[in-house]
């Protein structure tokens, strides 16, 4: 080996020792295979449920064509303007749940909150001996507005139960933004530094941010969803706020800056 | 699945950091990524030996994707990527591997993987060219031409 070499390789070795220690790398990475097998188990059902729609789109007017004769058709009824959406509001959709079915953490109901996206584990509590920091989505005494939440909770023990440690810390999500990627939270109770929670439109698949202190990018993603919102989380390292982000959808385009 | 947990387990880690030494910006991403692919072809792969390569190749294309990614949309080059890096560090950092480090951002991709991969991962020319998906004497090429470009760089620095 001649002295570049040599010298190359301490450098890479040396390179290679500032990367941090992982901080449950594998609590990671069976969320993420949960998500993706959920994923592909609703895949087939949204198929199939949009090839109902096609068909009884075609189906429904042939029918009734078929019964009546062109003579029979009344003009009159037919409308002459735009047909005005009837699109579901913010409650009715916040209160549909169908979110992953994995969670390690389950989610006992209490009087006047509604569960909205499951509690998913974010990181382990800065406290230690197991404990762990669980994010998740209610709506509270029948107000629509949806509210963010984190609590600390022993491994697989349940929101809301006996083994919670403490009140669990909540923000409401502004109601009325025009924005894709809703509202940022940064997570309490984090044994980690600049782990942020995000609360976004389904349409938002991922999320890039750029870090307070420097330009390097970090991407957040989703570990919760719901028909009207989903929870990424994003890992910037760092004791500052993203400085910017980039929403990406689900083909990668990007959808949203900010 | 045991398999793949102690897989996990003890590569995780070496293939963050390859990804990071490969000028990723969000290594942790890409290994967990790397891996819940490998977990999608597990059944596939008739032999577990086949596993660890399979890793090793997929951290590769995803740094090179999130390279190419950043580039384009961000007018970033990679290089700039890994300066970023090298600057956060740079008090720390021994004056010898901060010339090296500054040297190694300004190969090109292939060049900077084909020396991680040889002198980090110690990996033989025939795994490199496998991961890297080219031919033995390619990598024998494009090794030689990095080292002379890294010596080059070296000196005028």
């Amino acid at each position: 080996m001649d002295e570049l070499e040599r010298r190359l390789r301490s450098a890479l070795a040396d390179m290679a020792e500032e990367v941090p220690p992982s901080h449950n790398a594998w609590a990671e990475q069976e969320r993420r295979l949960a998500l993706k097998s959920h994923g592909s188990r609703v895949r087939p059902a949204l198929l199939a449920a949009v090839a109902a729609a096609v068909v009884a789109l075609v189906a429904v007017p042939v029918t009734l064509l078929s019964l009546r004769s062109p003579s029979q058709v009344d003009h009159a009824s037919m409308p002459t303007g735009p047909v005005s959406p009837t699109a579901p509001t913010e409650r009715s959709d916040a209160n549909k749940t169908f979110g992953p079915t994995w969670s390690d953490h389950g989610y006992r109901e209490i009087p006047g909150e509604h569960l909205v996206v499951k509690p998913s584990y974010v990181t382990s509590a800065k406290e230690g001996g197991n404990l762990h920091v669980v994010a998740y989505i209610v709506t509270k005494d029948g107000n629509p507005n949806l509210v963010l939440c984190t609590v600390v909770v022993p491994e697989s023990a349940e929101v809301n139960g006996l083994d919670q440690r403490g009140a669990p810390f909540c923000r409401e999500v502004p109601a009325q933004s025009r924005k894709l990627v809703r509202f940022q939270m940064l997570t309490p109770d984090s044994a980690e530094q600049g782990l942020y929670l995000f609360v976004a439109d389904p349409k938002v698949s991922t999320i890039l941010l750029r870090r307070g202190e420097d330009d390097k990018y970090t991407e957040a993603y989703q570990i919760g969803q719901a028909q009207t919102v989903v929870l990424l989380l994003g890992r910037t390292n760092s004791p500052l706020p993203p400085k910017q982000y980039s929403a990406k959808d689900a083909n990668q385009q990007y959808i949203e800056n900010g | 699945m045991a398999a793949f947990s102690v897989l996990f387990t003890e590569s995780f880690e070496p293939m963050r950091r390859l990804a990071y030494l490969l000028g990723a910006d969000d290594p942790e991403n890409i290994a967990q990524e790397a891996f819940v692919r490998l977990h999608d072809r597990w059944q596939t792969l008739y032999d577990e030996s086949k596993a660890l390569p399979y890793l090793r190749a997929m951290v590769v294309n995803l740094s090179r994707s999130r390279l190419r990614h950043l580039k384009v949309v961000r007018k970033a080059p990679p290089d700039v990527v890994l300066d970023e890096m090298s600057a956060e560090t740079h008090a720390m950092a021994r004056q010898e591997h901060r010339r090296i480090r500054e040297a190694l951002g300004k190969l090109s991709r292939r060049q900077r993987e084909v020396l991680v991969l040889r002198y980090w991962m110690d990996l033989d020319q025939a795994t490199i060219a496998e991961t890297l998906g080219v031919a033995v004497g390619t990598v024998k090429a494009t090794t030689s031409h990095a080292m002379t470009n890294l010596r080059k760089h070296l000196e005028e620095g």
